[in-house]
C-alpha cells in the first residue's frame, strides 16, 4: 500500500512518456541479482500489464532464491519519466511471496533429525531504472530497488527441563523478514 | 528512498550547470549507497525457555521442613524407611509418604529442597543435595522433619551451562515462558549438568545404626558409617558416624569420565559408567580404591546383588544405545573374575529388585513381571501385572513398591503367583 502511495503521488505533475491514448499490453522478463545481509543471490521475473501514457499496472510473479528458494507473486506499477532524453522509470510491487514445504535436516543431537516447515509472507519492491532505446522502442531496461520477502519456518526442538531432568519438545517459530538491492535487467515487449 | 530520488530528479531538470549536475549524481548515488546500512534481514524467533525463580539462602533453609503435600509429577530416588516412603521430586524436594497401610498409602509431607536429586537415609537423617549444598534432615517425625546440618559447595558440579546464577539466592522454580528474540538477541536458559540416571541400589551399615532402603538413581550410597556421591568424574566421601553432621572427607578421581551411578555391594562400591562399572575396593573407608572393572553392566543397566550373583537388566531404547532386552546373571562369587551364568530374553526391563527367592523386574510399558530365582539357571516367571509403565522396583516384606509413569503402587505379594495391586499415589503429569 505504501508503494501503490507513492506511485499515485508520483502520477500527478511527472510528464508523460507517451501520448497514445489506448491502453496496450506489455511483458517485462527480468533477471536480477539479489544482495543482502546474508548473501548475493540471484532471481528471475516475468511482469505484465497493460501501459498508458506511460502508467504501466500490472501483476508479476518471480523465482527468488535469496536466502529461502520462494515464488514471490504481485501486483505492480510503474511510471516512466523523461529526463533530458533519458528515458527513466519508477516502481513499486506488492504482494505474497509463496513459500510452502517441509526441509528434514540433522540435528546436532547425534542421530536426530528436525523437520522445518515453511510458509510464504509479504514481498514488496520499490525501485526505479531506465529503459535503452533500440530499434527506435524502448527495450532494454536496468533497474535498482529495495525488495522484501518474508519467510515463516517453524519447527520442533527439545529444550532440557530443568524441573524433571527431561528434555522438553518445544515448537520455535522464525519469522524472516529479508531487506534486499536487487539490480536487474529486463527487456520490455 | 524513492521520494528522495524523485525531489532529486525533479530539482536536476532545473539545473543547468554540468558541475551540478554531477554533484546531484554523486550525492543521489550516495544515499543509496548509504541506505544499504539500513537494508538487512531481521528474524523475530518465538521460543521458550525456562527462566529460574529465585529465593535467598535464608529463606530456602528456613523452609526445609514438613510442608503441606504436593503432587507428584517428577518422581526420582526413593528410598523406604520404617513404614514410611521417601521420594525425591526431581529439584524441588521430598515426598513423604505413610504406607504402614498398603492398601491406603498416604501422602503425609512435602519437605522443600530446591535441587533435590539424591536421596540417602542413614538412622534418622536423611541426606539430600541442595544443588552445590549437601543437606542433612532428621525424619525421626516424618510430619515434623528438621534441618539439622547444611554442608556448603561440596557439590561444585552443580551449574549451569550458559547462564550463571546468583550466588546468594538459590534458584526455586524454572518457568516455562513464551518469549521473542529478535534479531542477534541470544538466550540464555539454565541448564542442569548433572543428569540422574536408574539403577537399582540397596544399602547395609555393620554400625548398629540402618541405612534406608533406596531404589534407583543412586548418586549417593551409604556403607557403613561412610556416604559416598559421585558426579561425572570424582567421588567425595562423606563421614556419617554422626549422622546429623556429615562432614566432609575427600575428594578423589571415580576412575573414569561420566561416571552417574554408584551403589555399595559389600566392601566394594560399583560405580557405573557409559562402558561398564568401575569397582571400588572401601575396605579403607576414607579411602577407596580401584580393583577392577565389570564390563557386564553399565550405567544405564540396572543391576542389583544378593551377594552371590548380579542381576542385571539391558534394553533398548536408553541412551546407551542398546539394542538387547534381556536379563543377565552373572556370578561374582569373585570380583575378579565374574562370569556371566545365563541370560533370558525380556520385554524392555527397567529397573528391578530381589526378595528372597523372588526376584521383581519392571518391564516399562509391559507393567512389572515376579520370577522365582530360586535356581539362577532355571529363573521362571511366576506372575505378570500389567496396566502400567514401570520404570523401578524396591521390595520391602510382601510389598512391592513399583514407580510408574502415573503412580507409584504398592503391589503386595505375598502370595507371588497372584501378586495384587493394594494401593497407589498418582502422579500429575
Amino acid at each position: 500500500m505504501i508503494g501503490f502511495s507513492l506511485v499515485l503521488a508520483m502520477l500527478g505533475p511527472g510528464p508523460a512518456n507517451a501520448q497514445q491514448k489506448n491502453w496496450k499490453p506489455w511483458l517485462v522478463p527480468e533477471a536480477g541479482i539479489v544482495l543482502g545481509s546474508y548473501t548475493l543471490d540471484r532471481d528471475f521475473r516475468l511482469n505484465a500489464g497493460i501501459e498508458k501514457k506511460g502508467l504501466m499496472l500490472g501483476m508479476g510473479a518471480a523465482l527468488d532464491y535469496y536466502r529461502f528458494e520462494s515464488y514471490p507473486v504481485y501486483f505492480q506499477a510503474r511510471k516512466t519519466v523523461q529526463f533530458r532524453k533519458v528515458n527513466l522509470f519508477v516502481m513499486s510491487s506488492w504482494g505474497y511471496n509463496v513459500k510452502s514445504g517441509t526441509v528434514v535436516e540433522p540435528s546436532w543431537w547425534g542421530g536426530r533429525t528436525i523437520t522445518k516447515k515453511y510458509s510464504g509472507g509479504v514481498y514488496g519492491e520499490i525501485g526505479g531504472g531506465n529503459i535503452i532505446r533500440i530499434r527506435k522502442k524502448e527495450r532494454l531496461q536496468f533497474s535498482v530497488s529495495w525488495v522484501m520477502k518474508a519467510v515463516e519456518e517453524s519447527f520442533q526442538s527439545e529444550i532440557w527441563n530443568p524441573v524433571n531432568q527431561s528434555p522438553r519438545t518445544i515448537t520455535n517459530l522464525n519469522r524472516y523478514t529479508m531487506n534486499r538491492t536487487a539490480l536487474r535487467i529486463g527487456w520490455k515487449f | 528512498m524513492m521520494a528522495v530520488c524523485i525531489i532529486l530528479l525533479k530539482f536536476a531538470v532545473k539545473l543547468k550547470t554540468t558541475s551540478m549536475k554531477r554533484i546531484l549524481s554523486i550525492v543521489g548515488f550516495s544515499i543509496l549507497v548509504l541506505l544499504q546500512g539500513c537494508i538487512k534481514d531481521q528474524v523475530m524467533t518465538r521460543t521458550t525457555v525456562y527462566r529460574p525463580e529465585y529465593k535467598t539462602k535464608d529463606e530456602v533453609r528456613a523452609n526445609i521442613k514438613s510442608s503441606t503435600p504436593i503432587e507428584l509429577t517428577a518422581p526420582g530416588k526413593l528410598f523406604y524407611k520404617d513404614g514410611y516412603v521417601f521420594l525425591n521430586e526431581l529439584n524441588k524436594g521430598v515426598h513423604i509418604i505413610d504406607v504402614r497401610n498398603p492398601s491406603a498409602p498416604n501422602n503425609i509431607a512435602f519437605v522443600h529442597v530446591p535441587g533435590a536429586v539424591d536421596l540417602a537415609v542413614r538412622g534418622n537423617i536423611l541426606y539430600a543435595d541442595m544443588y552445590t549444598d549437601l543437606v542433612a534432615i532428621d525424619i525421626t517425625d516424618p510430619k515434623a522433619v528438621q534441618l539439622k546440618t547444611v554442608v556448603p559447595g561440596v557439590f561444585p558440579e552443580r551449574y549451569y551451562s550458559s547462564f550463571v546464577p546468583d550466588s546468594k539466592l538459590i534458584i526455586t522454580a524454572w518457568i516455562a515462558v513464551d518469549t521473542v528474540l529478535r534479531n542477534d538477541e541470544t538466550i540464555s536458559w539454565g541448564m542442569m549438568k548433572a543428569d540422574v540416571q536408574t539403577m537399582s541400589a540397596s544399602s547395609s551399615s555393620a554400625s548398629g545404626v540402618s541405612n534406608g532402603t533406596g531404589g534407583s538413581m543412586a548418586r549417593f550410597a551409604l556403607s557403613d558409617d561412610r556416604m559416598y556421591t559421585v558426579d561425572h568424574s570424582k567421588m567425595k566421601v562423606f563421614n556419617t558416624a554422626i549422622p546429623e553432621k556429615p562432614v566432609f572427607v575427600k575428594e578423589l578421581s571415580a576412575g573414569g569420565w561420566d561416571i552417574e551411578t554408584i551403589f555399595p555391594f559389600g566392601k566394594n562400591l560399583f560405580l557405573g559408567s557409559m562402558t561398564g562399572m568401575h569397582i571400588f575396593d572401601i575396605s579403607s573407608k576414607d579411602n577407596p580404591f580401584k580393583t577392577g572393572s565389570f564390563t557386564h553392566a553399565r550405567v544405564c543397566d540396572p543391576v542389583i546383588s544378593d551377594g552371590k550373583n548380579a542381576f542385571v537388566t539391558l534394553r533398548n531404547g536408553s541412551k546407551c544405545a542398546g539394542f538387547i532386552n534381556q536379563l543377565d546373571v552373572v556370578d561374582i562369587s569373585d570380583l575378579s573374575k565374574p562370569k556371566l551364568l545365563k541370560t533370558y530374553p525380556l520385554t524392555n526391563p527397567h529397573g528391578l529388585s530381589k526378595e528372597g527367592d523372588i526376584l521383581i523386574i519392571c518391564e516399562g510399558a509391559d507393567g512389572v513381571k515376579f520370577f522365582n530365582a530360586a535356581d539362577v539357571n532355571n529363573i521362571k516367571q511366576l506372575a505378570h501385572v500389567k496396566g502400567m509403565k514401570a520404570f523401578d522396583v524396591i521390595a520391602l516384606g510382601k510389598v512391592a513398591m513399583v514407580s510408574a509413569a502415573d503412580a507409584l503402587y504398592l503391589i503386595d505379594f505375598s502370595i507371588p503367583s497372584n501378586p495384587v495391586v493394594k494401593g497407589s499415589i498418582s502422579i500429575k503429569n
